[in-house]
């Protein structure tokens, strides 16, 4: 027998204590699996959301940053100003009058032409525009070449189709080289590219041709092809003040249509740097409403674990009294039940990762890249410290109540 | 801690409860002494205050007046770890449910009171085993309680109480839920168990097993009516 029962502080090693943790997680399997449903659940929605917005702002960064600065001359949609809107002939009286700037693109819709190959024919979005469209990083070369600077001088009758539209006429890489019929003509199709971002499909799903200059189709060529919109873009030098080369711009082109200083102009200068920061304030939104979304969801799941737990400390009050009456403290018994709730909650968080990626690879393909759905190691890190630290706070009160019941009650339930 | 103390000393104890219908006063007054070695049976009516006192011996719940002393201190003055250390180091429990944790096999249902004192694990083997045997359950370790009978149920308990050797030994109607021939092989154990310096203190209905304490202490509405020695 002891020889002497003085009162000494109970030291049970960590690995016992994390023994018959995880013993009483598998013994009470149904709430256990139910909390741990309840962190899969509010973890998934933290990756979700966090790689989403992720991909987003990714997505928006391709299409708002390729390139340098940019000022884009766009038609001003009112009628009445229709006669003022951006023309070729704006289009060269600024390639000369602009030596220094980096690049002056021209795109212009020749609206839906029908194009014809070997194998289909389909009624594809068309535009004419120069080599520069191409170097402004919007697009990936998958198979060929793009446009290049002799394409238009020597009034080569090429043609640069994106994926869809090669698809929609049944044509593939191995195609490159092959002829196409444009209206009346033949055009040698040189590439196939892929658009790169959100704009990746702004045609819509139907594709994009894209021809040079030299290449404009007979129902294009007619004077009703002037109303078909044309933008200029302006890539100015890198530093460069964007307000004094909008002024330029504004005063060369409402030189050429003769425009007195009050009179409305047919087009409008739209600077990158605007949109830039417009998309900053939008992704910043974006990600105040994730944050706001992530905090409910881990609240959802919080709540949760804390109903469930709560339960499982109801049924389990003679196993509490038990512990307390053979030697457990209040500490030992609260760190047992955090324990518990640690645990799941990681399971949780473990099991979350994996469908994360799952649905992550099934959603990928589905986009085409279009938006990637891509959590860092750092987002998956914090989710997994996020679920950890809900199952360690949500367990809180229920471990508090496990901790403070008091003994012989709990041994006559 | 004095050791030549009484292993138990009440003075003066009371115990209310708050109840929706109002105070519902369990104790009253009660002044107790049980020595060390002593088999003390107390007995009583339902409602009489046995397994409110048992509780205090315990240190399960403290008195709304009057004083526990376990060796001599005072257990008013002791802490939730210090309580908790008495329990585990100097009281074994016996319950009239059992009260064996199912998820646990029966050596871990025996181990408990070790591992709250910290002791390795192959230690709580070796001792869970020894305490097996003594009740003659040593084949048994590796099954689960819900495969176990009631009396040999009754049995791991018994070998939970002793397994931490302590002083006191305190049975709730340890044969309440038994037949008659499980009742006499438990109390046949705890009575061996206790007979070298050992101190047990038993609640129960079982004038029987009253009759074979040396010591019978009967309580009535709280109070100590009649406490003889034979």
């Amino acid at each position: 027998m002891t020889a002497s029962i003085e009162p000494r502080r109970a030291v049970v090693p960590f690995a016992d204590q994390l023994a018959d943790a995880l013993r009483e997680v598998r013994a009470n399997a149904l709430a256990s699996l139910l909390s741990a449903l309840a962190v899969t659940i509010a973890t998934l929605g933290v990756l979700l959301v966090a790689s989403i917005t992720q991909g987003l702002g990714r997505s928006f960064e391709r299409l708002a940053f390729s390139g340098g600065p940019v000022l884009t001359i766009a038609p001003d949609p009112r009628p009445s100003l229709s006669a003022l809107r951006p023309t070729r002939r704006d289009y060269v009286a600024l390639r000369s009058a602009l030596p220094d700037a980096r690049r002056v693109s021209l795109v212009q819709s020749l609206g839906t032409q029908t194009l014809a190959s070997a194998r289909a024919t389909a009624a594809i979005p068309t535009v004419t525009a120069d080599y520069s469209l191409f170097q402004t990083g919007r697009y990936d070369v998958l198979a060929g070449r793009p446009l290049v600077p002799s394409d238009g001088p020597e009034q080569r009758r090429v043609i640069v189709l994106d994926r869809a539209a090669a698809e929609r006429l049944g044509l593939d890489v191995a195609d490159v080289g092959s002829r196409i019929r444009l209206g009346g003509q033949f055009v040698h199709l040189v590439g196939l590219v892929k658009a790169k971002g959100l704009g990746a499909d702004s045609s819509g799903g139907d594709g994009l041709a894209i021809v040079p200059d030299a290449v404009v189709p007979e129902a294009s060529a007619s004077p009703s092809a002037a109303a078909l919109p044309l933008v200029i873009e302006v890539e100015v030098p890198p530093g460069a003040d964007l307000d004094t080369w909008q002024a330029r711009i504004g005063i060369l082109l409402r030189r050429e249509r003769n425009l007195a200083g009050a009179q409305q102009a047919g087009f409008a200068i739209s600077s990158s740097e605007r949109v830039r920061a417009g998309i900053r304030s939008t992704t910043a939104l974006i990600s105040l409403t994730a944050t706001l979304l992530m905090s409910i969801s881990l609240v959802v799941g919080a709540v949760g674990i804390v109903n469930v737990s709560l339960i499982s400390v109801r049924h389990r009050y003679f196993e509490i009294g038990l512990r307390i009456a053979v030697g457990a403290t209040h500490r030992l018994i609260m760190r047992q039940f955090l324990l518990e709730n640690v645990i799941v909650a990681v399971a949780g968080a473990l099991v979350a990762i994996g469908v994360f990626a799952l649905l992550a690879a099934g959603a990928n393909d589905l986009l085409g890249g279009v938006l990637v759905l891509d959590a860092s190691p750092l987002v998956i890190g914090l989710a997994v410290l996020a679920a950890v630290a809900v199952g360690v706070v949500s367990g809180v009160a229920p471990a508090l109540r496990a901790a403070n019941l008091d003994p012989a009650t709990a041994l006559r339930t | 801690m004095n050791l030549d103390a009484p292993v138990a000393s009440l003075r003066g104890v009371a115990k209310t409860y708050a109840t929706d219908g109002g105070p519902v006063h369990a104790l009253r007054g009660v002044d107790l002494d049980i020595r060390r070695g002593e088999h003390t049976a107390i007995v009583g009516g339902s409602g009489s205050g046995k397994t409110t006192l048992l509780s205090l011996l315990g240190c399960l719940d403290r008195p709304s007046a009057g004083s526990v002393a376990i060796h001599g201190v005072v257990t008013s003055q002791l802490d939730d770890e210090a309580l908790a250390s008495l329990r585990n180091e100097g009281i074994g429990f016996v319950f009239q449910q059992f009260h064996l944790i199912r998820s646990a096999s029966v050596a871990q249902n025996v181990e408990l009171p070790l591992y709250y004192r910290g002791v390795a694990r192959a230690e709580r083997r070796r001792r869970a085993a020894a305490a097996l045997d003594a009740v003659g359950l040593g084949d048994l370790a590796q099954r689960f309680p819900q495969q176990l009978s009631g009396g040999q149920q009754q049995r791991v308990a018994i070998a939970r109480a002793i397994v931490g050797d302590p002083h006191l030994l305190l049975a709730d109607e340890p044969t309440g839920n038994l037949d008659a021939e499980n009742a006499a092989l438990c109390l046949r154990m705890l009575m061996a168990d206790a007979a070298g310096d050992r101190t047990l203190v038993v609640v129960t209905h079982d004038l029987d097993l009253a009759r074979r304490c040396r010591r019978v202490v009967t309580l009535r509405a709280g109070e100590c009516v009649d406490d003889r020695v034979d």
